[in-house]
């Protein structure tokens, strides 16, 4: 009965002012997107208040949209300028601004904006017809868990984003697990690395970290070299060939799966989903050696999961009223907000309501790809701007978006602090991104390795008993060592 | 051999940038390393002067994730400095001749021009109104790095700033500095 469900609820909601509503919100998002510092997470908050009043259908619809259109809008600045609108779209930037560099930033956006649409498709399967089975998968991720979890995002993201020499990227994400400890600490209050400064004692706010990393970094380093090459031909059409996705589709499924599962882990979010799905799909990969140097592969594995772990991250939001990503709990007080409450009542109370939800889900997904692969020549004209009138111009946005985020002025002191931590850091071969990575999961880290310890009374055994735990565990091992493993294996014979 | 022959000085020019890069890539691994053993080592000074909370459990302790991790980067950057010293690395080779052309060069102008620019108007913003300051900095930003001519500098600049703070601040409603 579900797919007819779902079917009647696309039906309904298929009128002109909703499908207005949707497209401009989903418009909005990307817009949002992809202003570096304008996240997902904000997009919602903002619109959860200008909606207040609306009523409750209009409302969701709208931020569902925005949510979706924010989460692909981040691609768009990571691919044509390589800085990632928001934290999820940093894998992008791997692949995506090569592609671009090479005068097929139109392929790229046209690739990104299919994966992206048909990772969100995949969400929409999961989110319409296993909401309840994957929302009890979700509460078998415990403390120990989500531990080894973050810790292989990072070293996958180690691994990825410093392709000559791994050692500079675990490294680069041990800093910023180290730089997410100052604060507070989440478990006894206690102020670690602040020194007596008042404004550490929440810490550094990821949106300035990552504005700074990457935002900041790119400024420095575009303007500082007067050898830049300034303009790119753009060539290519916008629309991927069919062939192109077809020959695909395995990448698509995999990543899609992995950004749903992903995405239904409690906290962890789109961040990750997206550097697995890469990495996945590097090692499957014929031609590893391109990855970095704009493989299409990589570029739909990175999108792909990243909308698809949308998807996944509302599944708890609906099933057990726990939000698997900073934007979908944004979402989940919105939709308290407007009286329905989520969590395991809502399919006695609201029996249809998943599927009303899932409709909204499809409308935003349509809206995304429509928008995406019709307003892409004109985005393109950025590439072919000089950096003097750019990179200033930028430089404002960032500005505006660390800025608009808690009105403080300390944070434009983080993004700066940042950048100027990042520019030497890309100098001397240490990737950004596990560094900005390891700010976002440190705290995660953290908190599960001492609850964990705290819980089971300093017994560091259960850490490596359950069946996930030791998949993980295994994983990161062969993150860590396979490379290693594999070259002692398979060592060439010398004659 | 038979096939490099004929490329012979072109192929030395390569081996011969090839080591130079090595050389500066093993310098700067170990000014890195140092640094980064600093850190950790800080770290963990820090962090065994936090309170233990015996009550709690000394597995509680808010120190103990970060002298785990900072042991990580410890072991990490001893690889890293033990390599380069392998490479040569401990050789910096600092010249009064090396300083002053890097001073002089055309990228570490350009360098600490945008990072005095940027340190300006940081300084300047939420003292005087957004847009002011920005068409400021944008105009300085575009005429040194010579975007355009100066009225163009000036009409972008110009129009960037406002309608940025148009759309934010009344629009949005997003506070600006």
């Amino acid at each position: 009965m579900g797919p007819i469900h779902l079917a009647t609820a696309i039906y309904e909601q298929l009128t002109v002012y909703n499908l207005i509503n949707v497209f401009l919100a989903t418009q909005l998002g990307i817009v949002i997107g992809m202003l570096p510092g304008l996240t997902a997470t904000m997009g919602v908050a903002l619109l959860t208040t200008l909606t207040f009043k609306w009523n409750a259908g209009n409302a969701i619809v709208t931020l569902v949209s925005i949510y979706i259109g924010a989460i692909y809008g981040g691609s768009r600045t990571g691919i044509l300028l390589n800085i990632p609108g928001t934290p999820a779209s940093a894998a992008t930037c791997l692949d995506g601004y090569p592609l671009a560099r090479s005068g097929k930033g139109a392929e790229a956006i046209g690739l990104a904006t299919t994966a992206s649409f048909l990772g969100s498709v995949v969400g929409l399967f999961a989110l319409s017809f296993f909401t309840p089975l994957l929302g009890d998968f979700a509460l078998e991720f415990k403390s120990f868990e989500i531990f080894w979890l973050a810790i292989f995002g990072i070293a996958i993201c180690g691994n990825l984003t410093a392709s000559k020499d791994h050692l500079k990227g675990w490294i680069a994400g041990a800093l910023g697990i180290i730089l997410s400890f100052v604060g507070m600490d989440a478990i006894q209050g206690y102020r670690r690395f602040t020194f007596d400064i008042g404004q550490l004692d929440a810490g550094f706010d990821i949106i300035p970290v990552l504005v700074g990393t990457y935002g900041f970094v790119e400024i420095l380093d575009n303007l500082s070299r007067p050898d830049l090459k300034e303009s790119i031909q753009q060539l290519g059409r916008v629309l991927p060939k069919f062939s192109a996705v077809m020959a695909n589709w395995v990448n698509i499924v995999r990543s899609g799966i992995i950004g749903v599962v992903v995405g239904i882990i409690p906290g962890v979010g789109e961040n990750i989903a997206s550097y697995v799905a890469y990495d996945f799909e590097k090692r499957s990969s014929k031609h590893p050696e391109t990855f970095g140097k704009g493989a299409v592969e990589g570029l739909i594995a990175s999108e792909t999961a990243n909308n698809a772990c949308i998807g996944g991250a509302l599944v708890p939001v609906l099933a057990l009223a726990i939000p698997g990503s900073p934007p979908a709990a944004v979402l989940l007080a919105a939709l308290y907000l407007h009286d329905i409450n989520p969590g395991p009542l809502l399919m006695l109370q609201r029996p249809h309501y998943i599927y009303e939800f899932s409709a909204m889900f499809f409308w935003a997904t349509c809206a995304m790809f429509i928008l995406g692969l019709t307003i892409v020549k004109p985005l393109l004209k950025i590439l072919s701007l000089k950096n003097a009138f750019l990179m200033p111009i930028v430089f404002l946005f960032c500005i505006i978006g660390t800025f608009a985020i808690n009105g403080r002025f300390f944070d434009l002191l983080v993004m700066v602090f940042f950048g100027l931590l990042g520019y030497p850091m890309r100098k001397l071969g240490y990737p950004e991104t596990p560094l900005v990575l390891g700010i976002i999961l440190g705290p995660m880290i953290d908190e599960n390795l001492r609850r964990g310890l705290l819980l089971n009374n300093g017994a560091i055994l259960p850490f490596f008993t359950s069946p996930i735990s030791l998949m993980l565990i295994g994983a990161i091992f062969l993150t860590l060592f396979g490379r290693k493993i594999k070259s002692m294996l398979f060592k060439p014979r010398s004659a | 051999m038979q096939d490099t022959a004929p490329n012979g000085p072109q192929a030395d020019d390569k081996v011969v940038l090839a080591g130079q890069e090595e050389r500066k890539g093993a310098r700067a691994d170990f000014i890195s390393s140092l640094l980064l053993l600093l850190i950790g080592i800080f770290t963990i000074i820090e962090s065994l002067r936090m309170p233990r909370f015996e009550s709690w459990g000394s597995y509680a302790r808010p120190g103990l994730t970060p002298i785990v991790v900072a042991s990580c980067l410890i072991l990490a950057s001893l690889i890293i400095f033990i390599r380069s010293l392998c490479n040569g690395g401990y050789r910096l080779n600092i010249t009064a001749a090396g300083a002053a052309a890097f001073c002089k060069a055309d990228m570490t102008r350009r360098f600490l021009f945008t990072l005095f620019m940027i340190t300006l108007y940081l300084l300047c913003l939420g003292k005087t109104h957004f847009v002011v300051v920005s068409v400021g900095f944008l105009f300085c930003m575009m005429i040194y790095f010579r975007a355009s001519k100066w009225w163009i500098s000036m009409a972008v600049a110009f129009v960037v700033a406002f309608l940025t703070w148009y759309l934010f601040e009344k629009i949005f409603l997003v506070p600006l500095p």
